[in-house]
């Protein structure tokens, strides 16, 4: 997997290059549109994360003339404006995700490897596992250890989230994303309410989820 | 368009043009009037005049007649003058020194004497009869009686009396021009006033529909016609766009800045909280540093947060909020929000209800204002005691939807209720719950930014009431969109 990184800002290429990397991706760095262009002309990239304000040939148009080529290359937009219209004209240009600054590395992982998946057309699963806990996705039932566990939808979906991103970092407004399909600050932990009432329907002993601070939560397959 | 058609009343009676027509109309009737009164009664004079002067000049013919010829000689020449064609008979007397009728000429369609006997005092103390001669003159509105007399050398009255015709009767038909014409002249000048006074304010009346459109749509590049008069209105118009434009530029380089700012911190942070992260998740990192790390994780989060909250707070408040307005309904968004903490109120014990009542379609930005709902649930749910209550409410208020949010905590003192909802400010210090004390402000902010209001007041029983009002679709601001 080669990714292609679109970014002036050395310091946040520089870490989501570093990030990316430690991911097992393959990445190249494009300090500005013009090289980004020359970039994808010579390289097959699988993805693209294009910055929106770059010097020189912007991240917009830097998109629409890759769409104009015909270049296919699923393509996930940062930017720091994050008002509907800037995602709009974003997502109009040819983009398939837009991430607005700031944002945690988890997510920008997690979106872009959504969009890996989506361009690669790998059939939907429709029963996942991690570890001893199993959850059919048609039937809506959950096993932990072949024990049947009773779980209300909002917890369904969270675990469903988690266990779709396994031994990754999810970060909590990913969840809040994922879960209520909002995209706000609601203050007061919304998240940790329905994690801990999920820990303690199927991880009361606090093996298989882990709280890592600063990140988000990991679910792991070997306890 | 029953509420269009109320201004539109209000704004008639509030109409500079028709105010100035009116002004214009009743001075011009006044000097009509006057200028008209002045001539008829110059005139009514003027015929008087010549009247009694024509009817001196008969008298003094005829006394020279009588002085020359006797009453023979007068009679002929009354008789003469009388079948004069155009001549209007005259009743001519001559009266004794004792009042006596010597001799008298009643004209034919005079009514004839009246013949009275009556007893009258004598100057000797008796009672002497006389017979009193009275003529009538025909009764007619028409006519009046014009007598000139004058002392003939031989003692005797000399009276000639001639029935004149009306001066009012005379200038009756002047009269009626006046009225008729006078009317029509008032008619018309009205109308020639009230669309030369509407063609005069029409500039003003632009200058009022771009100053609505802004307020109500936002439309900042809205700008007054110049009329194509160079008169003082034109120069008010084109003071008032100047004003416009500069405070467009001066929104437009806010907003401007309000970006610049956003993005220069938003940048340097997001590496700072992305470097933190990666490197939390090296294996190699001990303990120690890994709380250091995640600390700064959060704490960069907490000012992001902070950052986005203040600069929509400034936006807001500064009227360059981009708001992504849609049609919704807001129940739906109370539902949602209130969705949202059904868990967290759970775990505290704590009853959240939601009252849903009526549909209440609103044109607003959905996200901002479900996130102002959850701010206001979420400081409910904060100040109430474990075991309290918290209730929503939705309901039609004089044409705005109205969401009251009642909790069951200590209230707000009274002298805090301005205060809470300003940026930073947390009511009583003591109770140091989470949070950055930007909600409120956020709520308001979002609020008013739609063109509604938020108030906070205690109820009776305890607990505050936080009241949010927001315009109706119906009625609201986005009808003038509509239209």
């Amino acid at each position: 997997m080669r990714i292609l990184v679109v970014e002036d800002d050395a310091k946040i290429a520089s870490f989501v290059v570093k990030g990316l990397k430690q991911e097992g991706y393959a990445v190249d760095h494009a300090p500005d549109g013009d090289t980004g262009l020359a970039l994808t002309s010579t390289t097959p990239y699988d993805a693209a994360v294009v910055d929106v304000m770059l010097p020189g040939l912007d991240g917009l148009s830097l998109v629409k003339r890759l769409r104009a080529s015909r270049t296919n290359v699923p393509v996930l937009f940062l930017s720091a404006r994050s008002s509907v219209q800037d995602r709009i004209a974003g997502l109009q240009a040819g983009g398939d995700d837009y991430l607005t600054k700031p944002f945690a590395f988890a997510e920008l992982s997690a979106r872009l490897q959504a969009l890996i998946r989506r361009s690669t057309r790998a059939p939907e699963a429709t029963r996942l596992k991690v570890g001893d806990i199993e959850m059919d996705l048609v039937g809506r039932a959950v096993t932990v250890s072949k024990r049947v566990v009773e779980l209300q939808p909002r917890e369904f979906s969270l675990l469903e989230y988690l266990l779709r991103h396994p031994e990754r970092a999810v970060t909590k407004t990913m969840i809040l994303e994922h879960v209520w399909d909002y995209s706000f600050d609601p203050q007061t932990n919304v998240v940790d309410v329905l994690m801990h009432r999920l820990r303690n329907k199927i991880d009361p002993e606090k093996t298989r989820i882990e709280t890592v601070r600063g990140v988000g939560y990991v679910i792991h397959g070997q306890t | 368009m029953l509420a269009m058609s109320s201004t539109d009343k209000l704004e008639l009676r509030r109409s500079v043009a028709l105010r100035l027509s009116l002004w214009f109309t009743v001075l011009f009737a006044v000097g009509f009037t006057a200028v008209f009164g002045f001539l008829y009664f110059l005139l009514g004079r003027q015929l008087e005049a010549r009247e009694s002067e024509a009817l001196r000049l008969r008298l003094q013919q005829y006394a020279d007649i009588y002085e020359a010829n006797g009453v023979h000689g007068l009679a002929e020449r009354i008789d003469e003058d009388s079948a004069a064609p155009h001549v209007r008979s005259l009743f001519v007397r001559l009266i004794s020194p004792r009042g006596d009728v010597v001799w008298a000429r009643v004209p034919p369609d005079w009514i004839d004497q009246d013949a009275k006997r009556v007893a009258v005092p004598d100057g000797w103390g008796g009672w002497t009869v006389r017979d009193i001669y009275s003529v009538r003159v025909p009764r007619d509105q028409q006519q009046d009686l014009a007598v000139v007399s004058s002392l003939l050398s031989d003692g005797l009255l000399l009276q000639v009396g001639r029935s004149t015709d009306n001066r009012s009767a005379l200038l009756e038909p002047l009269r009626r021009i006046f009225i008729w014409v006078g009317s029509a002249a008032i008619l018309v000048g009205f109308a020639v006033s009230v669309v030369a006074a509407r063609r005069a304010t029409r500039p003003l009346h632009q200058v009022v529909e771009t100053a609505r459109r802004i307020i109500h749509t936002g439309a900042l590049d809205a700008r007054v016609p110049v009329p194509e008069r160079n008169d003082d209105i034109a120069e008010l118009v084109r003071h008032f766009n100047t004003v416009l434009d500069k405070n467009a530029a001066l929104l437009r380089s806010m907003r401007e800045a309000l970006d610049n700012v956003a993005h220069d911190l938003r940048t340097p942070l997001t590496s700072m909280r992305g470097t933190a992260e990666l490197a939390l998740s090296l294996p190699e990192i001990d303990k120690a540093a890994r709380d250091a790390l995640a600390d700064c994780v959060e704490r960069s989060d907490e000012v992001l947060r902070l950052l986005k909250a203040l600069m929509e707070i400034s936006e807001a408040e500064a009227g360059v909020l981009r708001l992504d307005k849609t049609d919704a309904d807001l129940r739906e968004i109370v539902g949602q929000a209130t969705d949202l903490y059904t868990d967290v109120a759970e775990a505290k014990q704590i009853a959240l209800q939601f009252e849903d009542g009526v549909l209440l379609p609103v044109f607003v930005d959905v996200v901002r204002v479900r996130q102002a709902v959850a701010n206001l649930i979420d400081n409910a749910i904060k100040y109430t005691p474990e075991g309290g209550k918290v209730t929503l409410r939705l309901s039609e208020q004089s044409g705005n939807a109205a969401l009251e949010v009642r909790d069951t905590g200590p209230g707000v003192p009274e002298a805090e209720q301005p205060r809470i909802w300003e940026r930073l400010y947390r009511g009583d210090q003591s109770r140091s719950q989470s949070g950055l004390g930007l909600g409120l402000s956020l709520v308001r902010a979002i609020v008013e930014a739609h063109g509604g209001t938020a108030k906070v007041q205690n109820a009776s029983e305890g607990g505050a009431v936080f009241l949010v009002r927001l315009p109706l679709k119906s009625a609201g601001t986005s009808g003038s969109e509509a239209l």
